[in-house]
């Protein structure tokens, strides 16, 4: 029995296959959206892990001189005390398509349990040392060193975008004498002495862990997610529209099934099967455009990493069979959601429930209701997280619940809208359009719900990203007050600088800083001199009175927002810094994507209580940087590399921000073009429900043309009218993620800018795209032939 | 006015023979002519190529000075708007309107609007006038088919076409709607040209036609 049931129930699809194709399209679309997201994410923070782990030789501590290189005298004096130590450079080289990262060990001394040590193993010794030896990358990043006038060795194991290479020739390679730091091995001597007696300018570091590049990336990625996230939604949408359709379209066949003795409950199994074998069709179609998402998307991602983070992220996918079946079970998981509201109705039915398919496009006051009901209860556990809090959870259950109660309510909400506008109407057709729109509304509802969270999708991330542009410029121009950055090696490099310069009249201000530990935690403290550009260009997120006086002052200290946010301080508050000493917090300022925190105190305060802070580096405001900067290679000898002019530090940074916006654009037009995807497919759904409205109007003596036109009007109208609801629906998206779930996911809170701009595209995207997608159904209706209409009057329907 | 359908000749692509094959009637003003036939013989075909909701293959329809061939979808349009009222044997009514929008839409689309009194008495005509703010699909078979008659004669049309109107009701609902029919039509003073089924309601019209193999039989 059961073959010819499953028969009976798959020949609907072969009638119908545009439907079919809608549902898998609608799927595999949702899975395709999510999974490349997850691709990208997964490669980049198996990149961080496997940086992490090779830069740092396996989270070994190193020795770092307080300032610039550590000198080949040192290392030896240090082996010869019996400090086992490896010494390390480390440093970027030009290639192609960006710089990547070099790594000169000592293959002797490098620790043999570490990335390092195994990669360069005895075998490979050989061809490596020495001032010819090889240069060992990744495949991947072995095209990329193509100008490199080295061999070019090609190693699988390696992390991508980072090179290895014998210290004399990564020394040679970047024109560099001694070394960034020394690896601590692990087995020391038990007896050794202070590393304080034979190198006291060398202090030991910590090793960087993955997790504090991923702290700084996670903002990154978490929009992608929620990115990934809505456009799974919107996908959702489409298939429990599809599937709701076939439902109700072969209410006869289950009717005829039950009356030969089939049990609703294997219907229901029967279902179940076929849904399920719908999902992995369509999962493994997902998982193949998810893919070329990914491999599309993740040069762009990859560049945006490398720029804004340093994140070595190589633009070429390797995918883990975990990732393959996480993509299945997604799929499989939406289409369960998707269609558990069709199959309880089903399981439900009672044997000679009569088929309704007209009525299923048809106004239902108390499907609106029961939809303005769910949306109500959606917005109290949306305001209920709001109210309590509860973290990151608390935050995603917030966004949820927001999103979804808006994309229910939405219907309702146009019914009402169409109800006032219809008043405005004149003559027999308006008013028969602005009643036949309202009746269409449920129909087409999905589709304009999907449209809905696509466009507050866009215009929330949209929001987010530029408003982190423009908060991270702004961040930048305070950061970067000077014209130009200069660093000096020794004292007497720094007080021939400072004289030059002050000989000029030009403004300096010294960036020396200090590290210690704040409340537990390391913190960087700086020193500010008293100048007037500081107060002009520094935004304080809370101050006391007098703050900038004050400060000058020495009798207080401006901290950053993590620090304010993680501790719990504001202005009054006392705080006691390394050293043993305390002084009053007088203002809080944000510093966005430091992990650390950070202290302000006066210039001479810093001098005089650590006297040891690193004093080599300076600003200089100037107006003309370039030439100040030849004057200062030329009078100075000060070398070229050590100064930095602000202008090619912020064009830098902006290109960072566009090549973010590539990626998020990429998005963005994607899921617009699923959303324009759900409406062709529901209007070519209703089209053929349709003849039994628009044929009585005809035969009345309005062309065919004429309804194809007011077709396309109202296509256009209802994606007018929800662009405009998607408007305050994106804003409080925005609000959400950036007032709610980057405080909760990283302690800083991104002020919120908006772009009105922007939504003009969109708005006329969503236009387009509406038009687009009723445009062919609007032709079909133009060019039907009259017989189809007039085939309405004679047949039962 | 007066009704002069000369040589119709309508043919369906892959069917052989022409259903309408070389037609020729005509219609007094205020003349009630019943159509017969047996199913399929082309009747409502007739009705349709008349109505201009089809084109003809050949020959010509003119009403009044009024000549179909030659007009174009939009011409044809206006035409049936202005000078038609037509009625099905079911679905007439459109879903979306109220029963009371729907009794005075044709007449605005023809450009003259009915008054809320003339509305008001033809609804009482028929006996529908406690029904004006439901919707079609809350109305049985009777009622609509009188909302529909309603409707085709408000804005005072020349000729009226009915394809069977009463082929869906039970018999006492279909004199009572066929008695509507004729005494509004009449009250009007339009032409109505009635395809139906049944001997006794034919037999009620003035003259009466029959077609068959694509022509008609007197
Ligand atoms: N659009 C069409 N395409 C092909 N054949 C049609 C079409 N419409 C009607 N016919 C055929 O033309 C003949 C006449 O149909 P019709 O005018 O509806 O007959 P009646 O109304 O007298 O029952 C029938 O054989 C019918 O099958
Ligand atoms: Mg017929």
């Amino acid at each position: 029995m059961t073959p010819a049931m499953l028969t009976a129930l798959l020949s609907h699809w072969k009638r119908r296959p545009f439907q079919f194709l809608t549902l898998i399209h609608g799927l595999a679309l949702a899975t395709a959206l999510w999974s490349g997201v997850q691709a990208i994410n997964a490669e980049a923070r198996k990149s961080y892990d496997e940086a992490a782990d090779t830069l740092t030789g396996g989270g070994l501590p190193n020795l770092v001189a307080r300032n610039g290189l550590i000198a080949h005298e040192t290392y030896i004096a240090l082996r010869r005390s019996g400090w086992l130590v490896s010494p390390v450079v480390d440093g970027w080289i030009a290639g192609e398509r960006g710089r990547v990262r070099l790594l000169g060990i000592d293959p002797f001394t490098a620790p043999s349990d570490s990335t390092i040590g195994t990669t360069i193993g005895p075998d490979s010794i050989g061809d490596t040392m020495g001032s010819e030896g090889a240069v060992l990358v990744n495949p991947a990043t072995a095209n990329r060193l193509g100008a490199l006038n080295r061999t070019v060795r090609e190693v699988a194991t390696l992390t991508p975008g980072l090179a290895l290479a014998d210290l004399t020739v990564a020394s040679d390679l970047m024109d560099q004498q001694g070394y960034n730091r020394l690896i601590v091995l692990p087995d020391q001597p038990l007896v050794q002495p202070d590393l304080e007696d034979i190198a006291p300018d060398l202090r030991t570091e910590q090793a960087d862990t993955a997790e504090d590049l991923s702290r700084l990336t996670d903002s990154f990625h978490l929009n992608l997610t929620a990115f990934g996230l809505l456009s799974f939604a919107v996908g959702l949408f489409i298939v429990n529209g599809a599937v709701g359709l076939a439902f109700e379209q072969r209410r006869p066949v289950f009717r005829t099934l039950r009356a030969l003795g089939a049990s609703s409950r294997r219907i229901v199994a029967l279902l179940i099967v076929e849904l399920l074998s719908f999902a992995i069709l369509a999962g493994a179609i997902g998982i193949v455009l998810g893919y070329l998402i990914a491999s599309l998307l993740l040069p762009d991602v990859a560049a945006t990493l490398r720029g804004l983070y340093g994140a070595s992220v190589e633009g070429t996918l390797t995918l883990s069979p975990v990732w393959w079946l996480s993509g299945l079970a997604i799929a499989t998981l939406g289409t369960g959601l998707a269609s558990l509201n069709g199959l309880i109705q089903v399981a439900r039915m009672p044997p000679l429930a009569p088929a309704k398919p007209r009525a299923w496009a048809m106004v239902n006051a108390g499907t609106m209701r029961g939809q303005l009901i769910l949306a109500v209860v959606f917005l109290f556990a949306a305001l209920a997280a709001l109210a309590i809090g509860g973290g990151l959870v608390g935050g995603f259950v917030l966004l949820g619940g927001f999103l979804m109660a808006c994309a229910l309510a939405l219907p309702a909400i146009l019914a009402g809208i169409l109800l006032y506008l219809s008043r405005f109407g004149r003559g027999p057709l308006s008013a028969w359009f602005w009643a036949d729109t309202r009746q269409q509304l449920p129909g087409l509802s999905l589709a304009l719900m999907a449209l809905l969270l696509a466009l507050a999708a866009n215009i929330g991330v949209g929001t987010m990203v530029s408003s982190f542009r423009d908060t991270f410029t702004g961040w930048l121009d305070q950061r970067l007050v000077s014209d130009l950055y200069v660093s000096v090696e020794t004292e007497e490099e720094s007080s021939l600088l400072q004289d030059y310069l002050a000989e000029r009249g030009l403004d300096v201000l010294p960036i020396w800083e200090t590290e210690g530990d704040v409340r537990g935690a390391p913190a960087e403290i700086y020193g500010v001199v008293d100048h007037p550009v500081y107060e002009s260009s520094w935004p304080l997120l809370s101050r006391s009175p007098d703050v900038w006086e004050r400060l000058h002052d020495g009798e207080g200290a401006l901290i950053n927002e993590q620090l304010a946010r993680r501790e719990g301080l504001s202005p009054g508050d006392e705080l006691e810094l390394p050293g043993g000493w305390s002084t009053q917090v007088l203002g809080v300022y944000s510093d966005y994507g430091n992990p650390l925190g950070q202290v302000v105190i006066a210039l001479p305060l810093l001098v005089g209580t650590y006297p040891d802070a690193d004093k080599g580096d300076f600003g200089v405001l100037t107006d003309d940087p370039q030439r100040l900067r030849q004057e200062l290679v030329a009078e100075l000898g000060i070398p070229d590399e050590q100064m930095t002019d602000q202008a090619a530090l912020k064009a830098f940074s902006m290109q960072v921000f566009e090549r973010t916006f590539a990626v998020t654009g990429a998005l963005n037009i994607l899921t617009l073009s699923v959303a324009g995807l759900a409406i062709l497919i529901a209007l070519l759904t209703l089209s053929a429900m349709r003849l039994p409205q628009l044929a009585p109007v005809w035969a009345l003596g309005v062309t065919r043309r004429k309804l194809a036109q007011l077709e396309f009007v109202r296509a256009l109208l209802l994606a007018a009218l929800t662009f405009v609801l998607a408007l305050p629906v994106g804003i409080g998206l925005a609000w959400v993620l950036l007032t709610v779930i980057n405080v909760e996911a990283f302690g800083w809170r991104l002020p919120m800018s908006l772009f009105p701009r922007d939504w003009i595209w969109l708005g006329l995207a969503s236009l387009a795209a509406a038009g687009l997608a009723s445009l062919w159904p609007s032709r079909q209706l133009a060019k039907r032939p009259p017989a189809d209409l007039i085939r309405v009057f004679a047949h039962e329907r | 006015m007066r009704l002069d359908v000369k040589d119709v000749v309508k043919r369906f692509p892959g069917v052989e023979a022409p259903v309408l094959n070389g037609i020729s009637l005509s219609m007094d003003a205020g003349e009630v002519v019943a159509l017969t036939g047996e199913s399929g013989s082309g009747k409502s075909t007739l009705l349709h190529v008349i109505a201009g909701l089809e084109p003809a293959d050949g020959g010509d329809v003119t009403l009044g000075e009024t000549a179909l061939s030659g007009m174009d979808d939009a011409g044809r349009a206006a035409f049936r708007r202005t000078e038609l009222g037509i009625v099905f044997q079911q679905f007439n009514l459109i879903p979306s309107l109220t029963v009371g929008k729907n009794l005075g839409f044709q007449a605005e689309l023809a450009g003259k609007p009915t008054g809320k009194n003339d509305i008001s008495s033809m609804a009482q005509a028929l006996g529908i006038i406690d029904q004006m703010a439901k919707y079609p699909e809350e109305l049985s078979g009777g009622q609509q088919q009188r909302v529909a008659i309603g409707r085709a004669l408000m804005h005072g049309p020349k000729l009226v076409l009915a394809d069977e109107p009463t082929g869906n009701l039970d018999e006492a609902t279909s004199d009572a709607v066929f008695d509507l029919l004729l005494g509004e039509t009449a009250k009007t003073g339009a032409s109505l040209l009635i395809v139906t089924h049944s001997e006794k309601l034919a037999s009620r019209a003035g003259r009466r036609l029959h077609l068959s193999r694509g022509q008609i039989e007197t």
